[in-house]
């Protein structure tokens, strides 16, 4: 037996003129509901990740791993030297897990929002070692870019300032070569989308986040600060990898802060005491209706 | 009336509890939140194409705005409470599910409305796009939550075992 009987007639909506009080009392509550607010990185869930690779990972000579290390989508088989001293990982490992999974899906994205990015200069056929300071911005080469030496980027006071390298094939460092951030800027809103796969040299010092279609190789010494994620293949490393990128607030891309904390950083639905009235309005007019069927 | 109430707080916290599990949050909440970026992303790129989205970000391609849609952001709690609100009031199951499906659709299609509108004025104007989203649109979220709420009930007949206790009272 159900506990409602169609052939009966239905209560029309203008009898609900006795519960209006509660409904602007209602809605006048919810207009000084308020929220707390986060950052984010185009790099989504990679954002914890110092290294992750897609076919391997391995430790050649010493290199320790600051941040989580994951792999995806090989297993743990694939990883050699990690996390055996010298080979040191202060974080976790994510091998061939739904973390890394997810994580090499917003790297794909990742990669194709820099990719994206409109150009601010084609730097095609120079060295980043000659090239002078750069201000933040995009820039491009169609084919591989060369570091010789030391690359300076000029932050011009913006905490948040973007620096993206768009490469079209390999990023090649030679030995010793350096990138420094300036004038406020972090190492956090560096990145390098490499076409194919990155080389550097020993003892290189690169500041970002190399995102990478194929493979990353650090020789003997080769120190990143930030990260070094690979798509579809490995990851060598012979020196330290710091990811120091996990409290940057800015969103990596052009724009500087563009989504400065406490403004745009989330957008919800219902506050707390906003979800509090709503169902106290639920309650109050099932009781309104409720009272009316019993006349 | 005490029965309703009592069976909508223990559904309401119930959900709200089964909401914030780790099975919960990785099987639906966080799907369904990756899925309302990229339906927002979706709608957005057929008139705009400096638009991105990544995981649970959209921004703008065009001059770097971007929001994030965080747990709490997808309307799952909007949903949640119109449900536990359709479940404890007295009709049938296929009421009921009639009526949470036809609560889902209304709350999800206004919350992507909602995302779209703000990502375009949070672009044109930070002051306006805090007041809408503080302001203006949990209250439309509430009003849309709501006129369902109302339309349900209005699309039921009244319990018959109110009608057997007129009936008896007449006599």
């Amino acid at each position: 037996m159900t506990r409602t009987d169609p052939a009966l007639p239905s209560i029309p909506l203008s009898r609900w003129h006795r519960g209006r009080p509660f409904l602007l009392t209602g809605f006048v509550a919810c207009l000084v509901a308020a929220f707390p607010a986060a950052a984010q990185t185009y790099l989504g869930t990679v954002q914890p990740f110092a290294v992750l690779g897609a076919s391997a990972v391995t430790c050649v000579v010493s290199s320790a791993v600051t941040g989580d290390l994951g792999i995806s989508p090989n297993n743990a088989s694939s990883i050699t030297g990690y996390p055996v001293p010298p080979c040191t990982v202060a974080g976790t490992i994510h091998a061939a897990d739904g973390v890394a999974l997810t994580a090499q899906n917003d790297l794909a994205t990742a990669y194709n929002t820099l990719a994206s990015q409109a150009c601010t200069a084609d730097l095609t056929g120079q060295d980043l070692g000659t090239v002078g300071v750069l201000t933040p911005g995009v820039y491009c080469f169609t084919s591989s870019a060369p570091l010789t030496g030391a690359l300076t980027l000029d932050a011009q006071g913006n905490p948040n300032a973007a620096f993206i390298f768009k490469i079209g094939s390999t990023l090649t460092t030679a030995t010793g070569s350096s990138v420094s951030v300036i004038n406020g800027g972090s190492a956090c809103g560096v990145s390098w989308q490499v076409g194919s796969s990155a080389t550097l040299g020993t003892t290189t010092n690169l500041l970002g986040n190399i995102v990478a279609l194929t493979s990353i190789t650090g020789n003997t010494g080769a120190i990143v600060t930030g990260r070094a994620l690979a798509r579809n293949a490995a990851i060598t490393l012979s020196g330290n990898v710091n990811n120091a990128c996990i409290a940057y607030t800015g969103s990596g891309l052009p724009g500087g802060a563009v989504i400065p904390p406490g403004t745009a950083a989330q957008t919800p639905t219902l506050s707390e005491w906003a979800m509090v009235m709503l169902a106290a309005l639920l309650l109050f007019a099932g009781f309104a209706v409720m009272r009316r069927r019993k006349r | 009336m005490a029965r309703f109430f009592l069976t909508f707080v223990v559904i309401l916290v119930g959900l709200l509890a089964a909401e914030l599990t780790p099975p919960v949050q990785d099987a639906v909440v966080v799907p369904w939140t990756n899925a309302l970026v990229r339906i927002s992303a979706g709608l957005l790129t057929l008139a705009d194409s400096h638009v991105a989205a990544f995981g649970k970000i959209l921004q703008s391609t065009a001059n770097g705005f971007a929001i994030s849609i965080e747990a709490g952001c997808n309307g799952v709690e909007a949903a949640i409470i119109l449900a536990a609100a359709m479940l404890a009031f007295p009709a049938s199951w296929k009421q009921r599910a009639a009526g949470i499906a036809a609560g889902l659709v209304a709350i999800q299609a206004l919350n992507v409305v909602r995302v779209i509108s703000l990502f375009y004025l949070g672009q044109w104007n930070l002051r306006a796009f805090e007041w809408a989203h503080l302001y203006l649109w949990q209250a439309l979220i509430m009003l849309d939550v709501l006129v369902v709420w109302l339309l349900w009930m209005r699309t039921l007949a009244p319990d018959p075992r109110m009608r057997t206790v007129d009936a008896e009272a007449a006599r």
